[in-house]
């Protein structure tokens, strides 16, 4: 016991002292490439991340913006190899685009661990996949809302922008899930998973169906926009679930204006540990799937840190 | 378009004569008018909720930014040029707004945000009038850039502002009776607008200027401050834009307002003002404003597939503009 304080210790110490220092001597770098850096859940990634960094002072952390630019994304990344970079955390901009990095990394021998997004290549060509599924998240959002309303009622879907990949996914699972409790009608809206367009959708989805008995939104900032507008009409009793659990979502568990919002991980700092894995030479499993679970008000200390 | 006509010949909107003449004149020749009044009946049939006090006043609303950017477009419009930078402008209002908040209080705030947008427009102006870049690529410029600041300042994040309640209520959530504080602001925006394009010598200016530089220049017009002041309008109504979404969502968010311009310049084309510049109307702005933002409440209050939806509106605005510029040119045929 004494002896792992004293390690804490040492350590913290060594962050905040060393962390100058330790730059000259690391040796194991790890690059991270986010596909951009101006969504929250890419934002809370790399703090986490950070946080990560802090604890573990002999990595270095290099971060790749990809700017939502496949091209931009692939150069940057091809920048890291070239320069032989210990191994790569990449979540890929496009599935496809990217696709000639893991060739790259192959060659180069720098271990390249897929995160959030799949990359479209055979499974040999990448040490390790870690990400959780999008339409099970849609599922588990469904038996939720069955959960709190029953068997009968309308649901309001506040669906992100058409076509994203998550988007299509979230509804899927949402709606193939709903289908099977023929009492429930969903009436869908877009809210482009920005909270102007929500409030907006919001207003006139309620205004023509004021029996809803509950909201799904496809991100927190949408649910709590719908959260808004019920608060604003007065119209109380309806359960509210968002997506993501970001720390918008977390905070809209904790104040009551979302019933519950199913919890994206960010992903890290589990990649790393994985990157760190790889590194070390374990063996790791191929593709793993983190759970998505509901983060409510008896959940929320677990999940929201 | 310099043709000798004046603004009440060609827009019927200030024909002389009787009321009732004057209506059915207005109807006849102006496809937005009665594509609004068409649409209003047709949608009243269709949903027992769109007709009602609380829908209307919920969709005035959620125009009203849009509405303000449509304002200061109408006039840039006329004046001859483009600006694509007002969804841009706003995040950017929002996150400063947000961030100046807690620091100089909500009056503070209200003067750092409107002199933000005043700063992005008149940096606009500039570079159109001393730079000599096209409208287009300089205000393109200006949408790229201030969506870039707004994202740096706010590092990417939607930032929750700490507002005052009575900020919040002048400017989001209040009412007056029962209408919305966003719309009687809004409102007041639109008929100052409105006079000073018609009544004032400024206004007057504009309008020569998109009609005929060389001949305003010849007349003494400051045209290249014409020019830049339009373009400062537009940044400050596209500021207070922003002040009137902090108001509402009590976030800024630096990716606000997305798209906003490309909805005001389709207001502003549908209310008949023609992309050549020289005349327009505020009023016609808003009742282009109102067919779109109809056209959306009346899709959702049917619970239309949102995909179709999209595909509706694309077509509902080409077709308005397209008879608005068939009505254009048989009017101007006929003479």
């Amino acid at each position: 016991m004494t002896c792992r304080q004293m390690f804490r210790i040492a350590m913290l110490a060594g962050t905040v002292f060393a962390a100058p220092v330790a730059a000259s001597a690391q040796q194991v770098e790890i690059g991270i490439a986010q596909p951009n850096l101006e969504h929250p859940y890419r934002v809370g990634g790399i703090e986490r991340a950070k946080d990560w960094g802090a604890e573990h002072p002999d990595v270095k952390l290099t971060i790749v913006d990809g700017r939502r630019d496949s091209a931009t994304q692939l150069s940057g990344v091809e920048d890291l190899i070239t320069r032989h970079i210990s191994a790569v955390v990449l979540s890929p901009n496009d599935s496809k685009a990217l696709a000639p990095i893991a060739d790259a990394a192959k060659r180069a021998n720098v271990p390249l661990i897929i995160f959030d997004r799949k990359l479209d290549v055979p499974e040999t060509d990448f040490a390790a996949f870690i990400g959780s599924d999008n339409i099970e998240m849609g599922r588990v959002a469904a038996r939720f809302v069955i959960e709190k309303i029953g068997e009968e009622g309308k649901v309001i879907q506040l669906e992100g922008t058409p076509g994203a990949s998550a988007t299509v996914d979230r509804k899927q699972g949402f709606e193939e899930e709903m289908a099977k409790h023929p009492g429930i009608t969903v009436v869908s809206y877009v809210g482009h998973y920005r909270l102007q367009e929500a409030v907006a959708a919001m207003e006139d989805a309620v205004t023509a169906h004021r029996d809803v008995k509950a909201v799904f939104a496809h991100n927190d900032t949408m649910a709590m926009g719908a959260a808004q507008v019920l608060e604003e009409q007065r119209l109380e009793g309806v359960a509210t679930v968002g997506m993501d659990g970001a720390k918008e979502g977390c905070e809209g568990v904790a104040s009551g204006r979302l019933t519950g919002s199913v919890y994206y991980p960010t992903m890290f700092p589990e990649s790393l540990d994985l990157a760190m894995k790889v590194l070390a030479g374990e063996t790791v499993e191929k593709m793993t799937f983190l759970d998505t679970p509901m983060i409510t008000k008896e959940t929320h200390d677990t999940y929201c840190k | 378009m310099s043709d000798g006509r004046n603004l009440s010949e060609r827009t019927p909107m200030f024909a002389k004569g009787n009321l009732v003449a004057g209506a059915k004149d207005l109807m006849l020749r102006n496809i937005a008018v009665t594509g609004l009044l068409a649409l209003i009946i047709i949608s009243t049939f269709l949903s027992p909720y769109f007709l009602t006090v609380d829908n209307i006043f919920n969709v005035l609303r959620q125009w009203t930014m849009v509405g303000l950017i449509a304002i200061g477009l109408t006039y840039v419009i006329i004046s001859g040029g483009i600006d694509l930078s007002g969804g841009a402008v706003l995040a950017l209002a929002t996150v400063v707004g947000a961030l100046a908040a807690p620091i100089v209080g909500s009056a503070g705030m209200i003067a750092v945000v409107i002199l933000v947008g005043a700063v992005c427009g008149y940096i606009n102006g500039a570079l159109i009038t001393w730079g000599k870049v096209p409208p287009f690529v300089a205000t393109l410029g200006m949408m790229t850039a201030a969506r870039g600041l707004a994202l740096i300042l706010s590092e990417g994040r939607t930032l929750t502002a700490d507002l005052a309640p009575e900020f919040v209520f002048a400017f989001g959530r209040g009412y007056l009776g029962p209408i919305p504080m966003p719309v009687l602001l809004t409102g007041i925006v639109f008929i100052t607008a409105a006079v000073v394009l018609k009544y004032t010598v400024y206004g007057r200016h504009v309008c020569l200027v998109g009609d005929n530089p060389v001949g305003a220049h010849r007349s003494g017009i400051q045209v290249e401050g014409v020019i830049r002041s339009v373009y400062t309008l537009h940044g400050v109504l596209a500021a207070m834009a922003g002040l009137l979404f902090l108001g509402r969502l009590g976030v800024g968010e630096p990716t606000g307002g997305m798209l906003f311009e490309l909805s005001g310049i389709a207001a502003v084309v549908i209310g008949g003002t023609p992309f050549v510049g020289g005349v327009g109307s505020i009023l016609l702005t808003f009742v282009g404003l109102m067919v779109i933002g109809l056209t959306y409440n009346i899709l959702n209050l049917l619970s239309v597939s949102p995909y179709a939806q999209d595909f509706a509106r694309g077509v509902i605005i080409v077709v308005a503009v397209m008879f608005s510029i068939r009505r254009e040119a048989k009017s101007r045929a006929r003479r």
